[in-house]
């Protein structure tokens, strides 16, 4: 049986992930985080994509553990990386309730 | 014993027929000032449109006297005749007295023993095309003459239609035609129709990139106002269009569809205060993607909403994320967690 959107969103991973993610979109502008993901077709194209958001986030408050990297990797073997890219991208759609009314110029919830 | 309207196939023209008898029902009721409520139930191959039952030819004569019936056939009246006769152009006036006229001659005929159904045929009225998306002449096969390719019915059901098309149907501007939208209830009472139109009148005035757009608003601004209680206990399964595009001569058809309205009913059921503050969202996003340059916003979110399903939501989640990196969505207008989560729970 397949997985849904909805459980793969809601995977703890994916919403690691998904978490640093939508901060480093809407924070430090990682717009080629975002290009790599969109062109992941495949386990191993996202694979990629996400080392090298790893990469070029690394000094994140927000950036997922070694575990999640690895829950994340299984998930994608198992759901496929379609779902998996959909439900990240869901996740930087979000507004964060943490941030509050505050604008989103400042960059205090990622960077140390 | 309730009236009956069986469903012949041109899904738009039944229902209009079952519209069209509810509103001769609800002003019987208020003329004669009787007590019953006038409702349509749908059961499935048809409506059932309860009412009064025991309307003697009599009482058909004193009603056709009144004003309030003279009224709805006026040039001043809230039923939009000239959007349903649209092809007829000046010659509309013409049709809307055929129609009353009609009406007057078949109406105490009719009983609630007797189901009402079409008789489609080559012989009788023409059904105006917004009333039937393939009604209109070439739309199925070509055609030589002026006069061949109609789809004529029956004196009764062409009147019938025609009135219930005028006051039920709401015609949505598009950016190159017009979408005419009418809804299917589950349970509608038809004193409510009038607190309808005006609710698409005010609140689904757009120029509409696309048809599926304007339906999908038009439902969301619908849904709202019953999770509000603006409308009663009224319900409604889904909603049917056919669409009208606009060339340098003439309108041509531009096909039409049915938009389901389950999975925005089961969204609404499961968490009325998510599902307003979830649709009003979505409402303001086709608002923000009406404009110029801004479709693809509306186009994506609205093929998602008819879909529910991972490709539309994974274009649409794109295109959105661009507009809010853009900083053109304010934050008040962006998802929130327990909102994305009801939406996930739908995509399919």
């Amino acid at each position: 049986m397949s997985i849904s959107l909805e459980q793969v969103y809601s995977h703890p991973s994916v919403e690691a992930f998904g978490k640093a993610l939508r901060a480093s979109l809407r924070f430090d502008q990682d717009f080629s985080s975002l290009i790599d993901l969109e062109n992941a077709e495949t386990n191993e194209a996202i694979a990629e994509a996400l080392k090298k958001f790893l990469r070029r986030n690394y000094k994140s408050k927000l950036l997922p553990t070694e575990q999640d990297l690895k829950d994340l990797a299984k998930l994608i073997d198992e759901a496929g990386a379609r779902v998996v890219r959909t439900a990240l991208i869901s996740h930087a759609l979000v507004w964060d309730s943490s941030w509050g009314t505050k604008k989103e110029a400042e960059p205090e919830q990622t960077k140390e | 014993m309730p009236y009956i309207v069986l469903k012949s196939g041109m899904e738009i023209f039944d229902l209009a027929m079952a519209y069209g008898i509810g509103v001769i029902l609800h002003l019987a009721t208020e003329i004669l000032e009787l007590e019953e409520e006038v409702k349509i139930e749908n059961f499935g191959s048809g409506w059932k449109i309860y009412g009064p039952e025991k309307l003697t030819k009599g009482d058909w004569k004193e009603i056709f006297k009144k004003a309030e019936w003279q009224g709805i056939f006026n040039e001043e009246s809230s039923f939009a005749w000239q959007r349903v006769f649209f092809t007829k152009k000046q010659k509309w006036r013409d049709d809307v007295k055929k129609v009353e006229k009609a009406l007057e001659g078949t109406i105490p005929e009719i009983h609630s023993a007797e189901p009402i159904v079409a008789e489609v045929g080559s012989k009788g009225e023409t059904i105006p095309g917004p009333l039937e998306p393939t009604g209109f002449k070439g739309a199925r096969s070509k055609t030589r003459s002026p006069s061949a390719g109609n789809i004529k019915v029956d004196l009764k059901s062409w009147a019938l239609a025609c009135l219930g098309g005028a006051c039920a149907i709401h015609f949505a501007w598009l950016a190159d035609g017009t979408s005419g939208i009418i809804f299917d209830p589950e349970v509608l009472y038809i004193d409510q129709i009038e607190f309808l139109q005006n609710l698409f009148k005010e609140e689904c005035r757009l120029k509409y990139p696309s048809d599926l757009v304007a339906v999908i608003d038009s439902s969301l601004a619908l849904i709202q106002a019953l999770i509000k209680r603006k409308t009663g206990e009224n319900r409604f399964y889904s909603a049917y269009f056919s669409t009208l595009k606009h060339t340098g001569q003439q309108s041509k058809p531009g096909g039409g569809g049915k938009f389901d309205l389950e999975i925005l009913n089961k969204i609404w059921e499961d968490n009325p205060q998510v599902a307003d503050e979830l649709f009003g969202m979505w409402r303001h996003l086709i608002r923000q993607g009406t404009p110029r340059g801004n479709e693809d916003l509306a186009l994506s979110l609205a093929e998602f909403i008819a879909s529910f399903s991972l490709s539309a939501w994974d274009h649409h989640s794109r295109v959105l994320l661009r507009y809010i990196l853009h900083k053109k969505i304010k934050q008040k207008n962006q998802y929130q967690e327990e909102q994305i989560k009801e939406v996930m729970r739908y995509v399919h």
